[in-house]
Order: structure tokens, then C-alpha cells, then sequence
């Protein structure tokens, strides 16, 4: 392995392991403060790219307001998602299988409803960054550094607004304890359904930034799912900053497992790895504080 | 119906001779086609091309329009059911039409070839005749060279996926001896599609070229519709290999691999299978794609006159452009129609038997069948030439006596 | 106990077993009785799977995983060694049982839902990916062909024959199946085991302290379950001749299935039987509709969890039931 080998290994590593931060750290959210694991997250992330397929290729909308318009539509479905569907579930006894069922059940729903109606075609978008980064032998174009600054940035953001604002601290009470929340004058289902929308949010910026890359398709949310949930295991349940982590170790593990053995083998490693660690360290590698 | 079963004996004694449902001969001589294939999910435009195809070619047949053998050619009943692309499902629609609509013969599976492994099983265990269109894999007639007497009625209206790798090899021993690509370290590399398709593929041109005193670098395989290819692209990178095929049938895979091998500026020969041949390929990337050489241009309505007539007749018809697909699956039926027409009824062996003496020029080439039951494919059948995409239009490069340009 | 089993479970066994040798007398065509086949084997898979969901309440959601197993490791025994599928099945199962017990360790050391439900999900992933990438044994998503059907059985001069396009064969074979299965698993749960079982589902702690080694118990129900599962891939690998990894082990399967058990009822014994027989047909007759096959999957699995949880199988009791119900419950709540 040529030294240029490894650190373009590294890179396209980091550059998929951010995507799963993206979309795990938002199931992780949601895992973390209402205890669902919502299995229609990555139709989320399905819609959002027919969305910037809308408005910036259909409608020819400039990038920043097709983006702009783009997570604020899918956030107000993830809310609505949450309103219609799962908030109604946790009433009932057996609500965590319920919504496990349910929301499979949606995403299907969603997936098959999406190739009705936009087709079953795999639907390119240009890149929105153009031209290659050349430093010595390693060359990447910047469409690709785009996805890890801007995931890096949005989750940045993101752990701000949990550690740093008021509306962080709302959220993080609520994760330690709804009824406890409920019992100082926190309305724990608004928070929920906040926290829907953020996550729906950290979904639709993965699906613009992985659009001009793997084209639009109403399957493009199935493979980020479980890779999602992985990261959300391995990072320790509910934890958004150990979901971040793991994105980037499972993202590594993979470019890394490329390199030495067949591509068709890599995700076999990469499961893998999730059930040892399961089976060693249940509570997950990075656990800690929840949300 | 060669398997009685205790069910249908008992039947028969309890409810009468009036179910056994027999084979009507009917006088005036109608026959009825069933047809399977991926209607519903990621290949359904496929499948619907097939549709249209399949459907053409019946209809015409029937307004007095088809190209018959005989004077009082058969009146042709015609109806398709989907597969999802799955051999399960597949089975149970070819059933529902043996059984149910009690057809004569099969086009079956219109694409894959999977498929086809499950549905050629049928042929004998219900006495019936089945062609098969589009799938190629050599896995198919090598089951057919294992056991001819089971597979008598089965027919393979492809050519065999090893009709690429021949192709492939020919093109590059031509192209090495003349210059045009310089063979460097003798290293392949194969990045493929995790399909039959895709792996039949690379391993027939590895092959081919390791007897010829190749090293094959890598083989990497994808999942279908994969379009991150940066981790395949860095190791092959670091293999250099000096001819790198892809195999895809997801264009936009194909269109993902073309960009990045750029961005990365791979150097050595590059040689696409299949995916240029699919309109949305060079609606994406004419441009990128520059100087690249594919395998097969089998149906080109720019450089073909004949392929662009089939192409009119299609769009007047359903109002979108005819594709290779289409005129496949218009031969397919076309030579199931002959067979049945010259053999003058329903008889399974019969039209077994004509099939084996087709030799019939249609629009996708001359279609003459093997000893193992598959449609030949060389420069005297169905040919593969290798194109080169050549100031963003494609180009027929090799074989030279169909050559429209010269490689650059 | 009622609530599960509906009121005479073993007279509706009996029931479904008199149905069954009654329709390869009636007036049907190989097309039918092909279509009730694959709903006899998804029936038992959907018993199989539904013994660690509903009935002990572990939230797995890997068991195609098992029916691929049980497939693949049935085919490829006797199309390699030759050995009759008659016994390859069975191997089959205990493969399956076998590849249960070893998942099930990793899935006791966790009590949480989610981490059950994504090990299981990730594990039939890897199965998936591992039979499609040994392809030189497998030939992966090229599909396994060459699988031999059951060899011909010849009762008083008339032989039966199985495999695809045998269809009074492969019907009986899967009916038989069906029957015995639920037959066998009805005296298992009847029985004092069974009595565990439901304790397990209904508390934990409560079974715990009423002295039931739990991880013990629920590697066994595992066990149990990932065989009758394995048990059902062997007969469908025997029948239709032909797998690959997508078609057994993908998450279609997993949707089908599961769509099966929650539209019959989770946790009823006779649910999923409901369920497949319901999905199968309905899918059959919607087949022009291929395109809105997985709509009505996805649509059903929705309806279901939010207006009749319990499934078919919980609708038929009416007021009479719900009173008693009611009566009950303060007993179960945790």
C-alpha cells in the first residue's frame, strides 16, 4: 500500500464515515430522548433528495435556497412523521415494537409510493462543487470535501444547540427523565417532535450533500439505514456525540477493509464488528452522557 | 400432460373426464404466448421496453403485417405477467399462465438470467416450449450442453455472455498489435456489478487474457446501483493495472464510475460493458466519457438506418423511442411467431424443432441457434462491435468491417 | 393462556388438517394449489419467527436469515454429497438451530429492544452478504440451481412425485409440514415448557424469581424457533429448485413476513397462519398490480399496528372476551 493509497483511504473513509455521522447521529437523537428507533428515517432521506432534485435541477432554483428549502421541508415532515404516527403509539403498552413495525411498515409505504410516482429511474444531480483538489498525488474533488465540511459544520452546529442553548437543555432533561420534565413545565411532546424535525433536518442535509454522488432513487435510504443504526449501537445508544464517532470509525472501517480484501466482503466486516462489539460492550464503544 | 398426478387421476374419478382440460387443437389455429419478465422494480423499464417489443411484433402479426413462413399463419393471442425480477415470483406467474391461461409457449425471462435458470426447469416438467430473450449468461446453455434431452424445448434467444469476453479479448489483441493501446505490465483489472451479468463477465475476458500471459490486478465487485466507487478507484490506482473493464447495467452507476475515474485521473485503457447503451449513460456523460471504448453498440439509431426505422416504429407506436431492448424482444417474438407458423401447430416438439432451423435476419442481427440452444453471436450473427465515444457521439471502432471511424 | 391459543386449539388443528387432505380432491388447477403451497411453508415460517416476536417477545428481526440457512444448507448438502433431501431438510434445521443459538448468545446479553432488533437485522445481513459472496460454491445472486426434489415416494402402485410442476406432491409435503409443526409446537407450548415461555413474555422478573433460568430457556425457544424456520427454507429450497441470496435472505422477505405476522396477529398461535394465507393470496390476486404489492405490504403493516394490534387473530372475540380481558389485566401489568 503506496503512501498515497493510505491517505486517500483515510479521506474517503472520513468522507463516508461523515454521511453515517449525519444520518446515525440523528436516529441517535431520537433514540435519546424518546427511546424509538424510527426504521422510516431513511425514507427521509429519500424525499429530501427528490426534493433538491425539485428545486435545484426540476425548478433550477440557486443551491442555497433549493437547500434551504429543501431541510426546511423535510424537517416539518419529520415533525409531522413524528405528530401523526409515533406520538399516538407511545400511549400504548407494547409502544416500542409498535413503532418499530409501524414506522417499517412507512418506510415501505414511502419507498413504493416514491417509485410510483418519480419512477423507478436512478436520477442524477449535478455536482453543485466543481473542479478536483490536487495535493501531490492525492486528488480529490470538491464535491467530496464539501460532504465532510458541511456534515462536520451542520453537526457542529447541532451539538451547539444540545450543550450550549436553553432549547439543548430542554432536550437533554426530557432524555433523562419525560415525566421528571414534564413535572417542572417542559411539554416533553413538543420536545419529541423537535427533536424529530432536527434529526429529519441531519438526514436532509446527508441526502443534499449525497445527491450529484449517488443519484436519486427511491431505494437510496435502505443501505444508510442500518449502517445508521450500526453507528447508533456502536456509539452507545441515544448518545449524538459517541453516534457522531462511530460514524467516522464505521465509515474508516470500511475504506480501510476495501483496501485489503474484495469491496464485496467489507460490509460483511463491518457487521461484523458491530455484533462483536455488541457482544463485548453492550452498552456501546463511546457511551456516556445520553442525548 | 406428461405428469398425471394422483390429484388429477383422483379428479378425474370423482368429478368426471370433464376437467381433464386436453390439448384443443383447434382448427382455425390459434396459439397463445405468455410472456415473463421484471415489470416492477429496478429493471422495469427494461421489462417495459420488453413489453413493448414483444407486443409489436404480435400485433403486427396479427394485422397481416408479419413476416410469415407459411400461407395460413396462426392468430396469436399474447399476455405478460411481471417477475419483480425475482425466480420465485417468476414461477408462480409462468404457473398461473400454463395452468390457467394454458399457453403454447414461453418468452421467458425477458432479462435475467437468474430467472431463466429457475423458469427453463418448466420446459419439461409441462411439455412446453421456452425461449428465453435478453439474459446471457453461459451458465444457462452449459446446463443445456449438460442434459440436451431435458432441455430440448428450451431455447436461448441471447447470445452467450462468453460473446463478450470474445469481443472484448479480439478488440484488444487488434488494438495492441496495431498501436492504438499499449499494453504496458500485462495488468487487468475488472470493477463489476454484483450480478451474473457482471461476474460471468470478468471472469471469461480474465481468462482470456491470463492465457495470453495477463495478470488480473483486481476484481471488485459492487452491489447493483452502487455510485461511490472512490475505495475501488484508490486501490486500483495503486495496482496501475493497464486495461480497467467495467461492467454495470444501472447507467447511472456507470455514469458515477466514468466521472470519478476521472477526478482521479486514472491512467491505462478503459473498456465499459453494457451501460453506454442506455440513452440516459450519454445523456449524463458524453462529455466525460470521451475517447472511452464499450462493448456492445448492438443497436444505434444514429449510425444504423435500420435501427432507426425499428426506432420510429416504436416511438409512433407508444410514443417513446425504441431501444435495444425493444428490438430484442421484437425478435424474440418474431422467432417464436415463425417457429410456431412453420410448424403448422402447437405441437411442443414440433416447434422445438423449427425453432433449432431458425436462421432469420431481424433487426438486431441474424439469428441462428447452437448446438447449445443459445443464439450465436460473431461478425456472420449477431454481432459485438466495440464503439469508442468520439467527440461526444458514439462510434462503431471494431470490428473493422463495420468499423464507422477509427480509434483515436 | 386463551388469549394466545384462541379456546380449542388442538380441534383447530384438527380442522386445518381435515381441510388440508380434503383440496387435493377438489376441482383445482396446479396453479391454486401451487399458490397454497408457498402458503403452507410462509405459514411455518411465520409460526416459527412468530415464537421468539410474539410469544416469548424477543424482537428479532433476523429470521430469514434462519430460512436461508436452512435453505442453502439443505440445497447444497444434497446437490454436492447427493444425500436425499428427505434427510438434508432436517440437517437444514438443525443448521438453522444451530446458527440460533450461536446469534441468540450476543441477543441474551442485552435486554434492550433496539439492540435485539439491529443485531438480528445486521446478522441476516451478514448471512445475505456471505452466501452471495461465496459464489464459488453458492454461485451467489447467479442463483443455486441443481437442487434435487424430494425423491419419489410410491405408495400401492402409484408414485408421487415432488418438485416443481409435481404439485399434489410438493403440496402434500408442505401440508404434512404444516401440520405436524403447529401440531408439535401446540403440545410444546401446552405443555409445562410452554407455561415458561408465555411466564418469560409476561415478566421477566417474575419469571426469574419464580426460579426459570431464563437465558436458558430463551436459547432454547431460539433454538426452537430458528429450526422450525430452517425446517420450512429446506422444503421451500426442495420446491422451487432454485435460490439466491436476495430472494431468501433480502428485505423483502423480512417485509412479507413480517407484514404476515402482524396482519394475523403477533404473539397468537394461529395469527400468522391467518396472515400468510391472507398476504399469499392477496398478493396473487393482485398480481397486475405488481407495483402496488409492497404499497399494500407497507400500507397493511401501518393499518394494522394502529387499529387492530392484535392482529386477525385478535379480532374475533367481542365483548364478552374484552370483559374478561379487562378482568385480567391488573394481573399482567409490570
Amino acid at each position: 500500500m503506496s503512501g498515497t493509497h493510505l491517505i486517500e483511504t483515510v479521506i474517503n473513509g472520513l468522507i463516508s464515515g461523515s454521511i453515517y455521522a449525519l444520518i446515525g447521529s440523528g436516529l441517535a437523537l431520537i433514540y435519546g430522548t424518546t427511546r424509538v428507533l424510527n426504521f422510516a428515517h431513511g425514507e427521509l432521506l429519500m424525499l429530501a433528495g427528490y426534493f433538491i432534485l425539485l428545486f435545484a435541477v426540476t425548478l433550477g432554483w440557486p443551491l442555497i435556497l433549493a437547500a434551504a428549502a429543501t431541510i426546511v421541508l423535510i424537517m416539518v415532515l419529520g415533525a409531522l412523521l413524528q405528530r401523526v404516527t409515533i406520538a399516538p403509539l407511545m400511549k400504548r403498552e407494547d409502544w416500542a415494537f409498535s413503532v418499530i413495525a409501524a414506522t417499517i411498515g412507512l418506510s415501505i409505504f414511502l419507498q413504493s409510493g416514491a417509485q410510483l410516482i418519480w419512477g423507478e429511474q436512478y436520477q442524477g444531480v449535478p455536482y453543485f462543487f466543481h473542479g478536483v483538489a490536487v495535493i501531490g498525488e492525492v486528488r480529490m474533488p470538491w464535491q467530496r470535501i464539501a460532504i465532510l465540511v458541511v456534515a462536520l459544520l451542520v453537526m457542529g452546529i447541532c451539538g451547539l444547540i444540545l450543550y450550549r442553548t436553553k432549547l439543548g437543555r430542554i432536550v437533554r432533561a426530557t432524555a433523562q427523565d419525560a415525566e421528571a420534565a414534564l413535572a417542572v413545565g417542559i411539554p416533553a411532546g413538543r420536545v419529541h417532535t423537535i427533536v424529530f424535525a432536527i434529526s429529519a433536518g441531519l438526514a436532509g442535509t446527508g441526502a443534499i450533500l449525497l445527491s450529484p454522488l449517488i443519484t436519486v432513487n427511491p431505494w437510496m435510504g435502505v443501505s444508510y439505514l442500518l449502517k445508521g443504526f450500526a453507528v447508533v449501537i456502536l456509539g452507545g445508544l441515544g448518545s449524538f456525540g459517541g453516534a457522531v464517532a462511530a460514524g467516522f470509525l464505521l465509515g474508516l472501517i470500511e475504506s480501510v477493509s476495501v483496501a485489503f480484501v474484495p469491496s464485496e466482503w467489507s460490509n460483511v466486516i463491518a457487521f461484523a464488528f458491530l455484533i462483536a462489539v455488541i457482544t463485548a460492550r453492550p452498552e456501546g464503544l463511546f457511551a456516556g452522557r445520553g442525548a | 400432460m406428461s405428469n398425471l398426478t394422483v390429484r388429477s387421476l383422483l379428479a378425474a374419478g370423482i368429478f368426471g373426464a370433464g376437467l381433464l382440460a386436453g390439448a384443443a387443437t383447434a382448427q382455425d389455429f390459434n396459439v397463445t404466448i405468455g410472456a415473463v419478465g421484471p415489470l416492477t422494480g429496478p429493471a422495469a423499464n427494461t421489462g417495459k421496453d420488453h413489453r413493448q417489443g414483444l407486443e409489436l411484433a404480435v400485433k403486427e402479426w396479427n394485422e397481416g403485417k408479419g413476416d410469415y413462413v407459411t400461407k395460413n399463419p396462426p392468430k396469436v393471442t399474447f399476455m405478460m405477467e411481471d417477475t419483480s425480477g425475482k425466480p420465485e415470483v417468476a414461477i408462480s406467474a409462468a404457473q398461473r399462465l400454463i395452468t390457467r391461461d394454458k399457453i403454447n409457449m414461453l418468452i421467458g425471462d425477458t432479462l435475467h438470467s437468474h430467472v431463466t435458470l429457475a423458469l427453463m426447469e418448466l420446459a419439461p416438467q409441462y411439455n412446453l416450449p421456452i425461449l428465453s430473450a435478453e439474459p446471457v449468461s453461459s451458465a444457462i446453455a452449459d446446463k443445456v450442453k449438460a442434459d440436451p434431452d431435458r432441455y430440448q424445448l428450451y431455447w436461448k434467444g441471447n447470445w452467450n455472455s462468453d460473446g463478450y469476453g470474445t469481443a472484448v479479448h479480439d478488440f484488444y489483441t487488434w488494438a495492441f498489435a496495431n498501436g492504438t493501446v499499449d499494453p504496458g505490465d500485462k495488468k487487468i483489472a475488472f470493477v463489476v456489478e454484483d450480478t451474473d451479468y457482471g461476474i460471468a463477465n470478468a471472469e471469461k475476458i480474465g481468462d482470456l487474457f491470463k492465457a495470453d500471459g495477463w495478470t488480473v490486478a483486481a476484481t471488485e465487485t459492487v452491489p447493483p446501483a452502487t455510485t461511490d466507487f472512490y475505495p475501488q478507484l484508490s486501490k486500483l490506482r495503486d495496482a496501475g493495472p493497464d486495461v480497467i473493464v467495467s461492467v454495470f447495467t444501472v447507467p447511472n452507476s456507470g455514469v458515477a464510475f466514468v466521472r470519478q475515474m476521472k477526478e482521479q485521473a486514472l491512467e491505462g485503457s478503459h473498456l465499459a460493458i453494457y451501460y453506454p447503451t442506455k440513452p440516459e449513460f450519454m445523456d449524463q456523460a458524453a462529455d466525460i466519457a470521451e475517447g472511452m471504448y464499450w462493448a456492445a453498440l448492438t443497436f444505434s439509431s444514429e449510425l444504423n438506418p435500420e435501427h432507426k426505422a425499428f426506432s420510429d416504429k416504436v416511438e409512433a407506436e407508444y410514443g417513446n423511442p425504441g431501444t435495444y431492448s425493444t428490438a430484442h424482444a421484437y425478435c424474440t417474438m418474431e422467432i417464436a411467431l415463425r417457429a410456431i407458423d412453420a410448424a403448422g401447430s402447437t405441437d411442443p416438439k414440433a416447434i422445438a424443432e423449427k425453432l433449432s432451423e431458425t436462421d432469420y435476419d431481424c433487426v438486431v442481427g441474424r439469428a441462428k441457434f447452437g448446438e447449445d440452444h443459445a443464439v450465436q453471436s460473431g461478425p456472420d450473427f449477431i454481432p459485438v462491435p466495440v464503439a469508442q465515444i468520439q467527440d461526444g457521439k458514439n462510434q462503431i471502432i471494431w470490428p473493422e468491417n463495420v468499423a464507422t471511424a477509427k480509434p483515436q | 393462556m386463551l388469549e394466545v391459543f384462541g379456546r380449542h386449539p388442538f380441534r383447530a388443528i384438527l380442522i386445518w388438517a381435515l381441510l388440508l387432505v380434503v383440496v387435493p380432491f377438489l376441482p383445482l388447477d396446479d396453479y391454486v394449489l401451487h399458490i397454497l403451497t408457498l402458503f403452507l411453508i410462509f405459514a411455518v415460517f411465520a409460526t416459527g419467527w412468530n415464537l421468539t416476536l410474539g410469544i416469548l417477545g424477543l424482537k428479532t428481526l433476523g429470521h430469514h436469515a434462519f430460512f436461508a440457512i436452512g435453505a442453502y444448507a439443505s440445497a447444497l448438502v444434497s446437490h454436492y454429497f447427493g444425500v436425499s433431501p428427505w434427510l438434508t431438510i432436517w440437517l437444514g434445521a438443525i443448521i438453522a438451530a444451530i446458527a440460533g443459538i450461536v446469534i441468540g448468545f450476543p441477543i441474551l446479553r442485552i435486554r434492550s429492544m433496539p439492540h435485539v432488533a439491529i443485531v438480528t437485522l445486521a446478522f441476516a445481513e451478514i448471512v445475505r452478504l456471505v452466501l452471495s459472496n461465496l459464489k464459488e460454491i453458492t454461485r451467489g445472486e447467479l442463483g443455486f440451481w441443481g437442487i434435487p426434489p424430494f425423491d419419489p415416494i410410491t405408495i400401492g402402485g402409484t408414485t408421487v412425485q415432488f418438485g416443481l410442476g409435481n404439485a399434489f406432491g410438493s403440496f402434500a409435503v408442505a401440508a404434512v409440514m404444516f401440520v405436524g409443526v403447529h401440531l408439535l409446537l401446540l403440545m410444546l407450548l401446552k405443555s409445562r415448557s410452554g407455561l415458561t415461555f408465555l411466564a418469560i413474555r409476561d415478566g421477566e422478573a417474575a419469571a426469574e424469581s419464580l426460579g426459570v433460568k431464563l437465558a436458558a430457556w430463551k436459547l432454547f425457544a431460539f433454538g426452537v424457533s430458528a429450526a422450525i424456520v430452517g425446517l420450512s427454507g429446506a422444503v421451500y429450497a426442495h420446491y422451487v429448485l432454485i435460490l439466491t441470496p436476495t430472494s431468501v435472505a433480502g428485505p423483502d422477505m423480512l417485509i412479507s413476513l413480517l407484514a404476515m405476522i402482524i396482519v394475523g396477529g403477533v404473539g397468537r398461535f394461529f395469527g400468522p397462519i391467518y396472515g400468510a394465507l391472507l398476504l399469499t393470496v392477496s398478493s396473487e390476486l393482485l398480481r397486475d398490480f405488481g407495483d402496488y404489492r409492497m404499497l399494500l405490504y407497507g400500507a397493511l403493516i401501518v393499518v394494522f399496528v394502529f387499529i387492530a394490534p392484535t392482529g386477525l387473530a385478535g379480532l374475533k372475540p367481542t365483548s364478552w372476551r374484552k370483559r374478561q380481558e379487562a378482568a385480567s389485566k391488573p394481573a399482567e401489568a409490570t
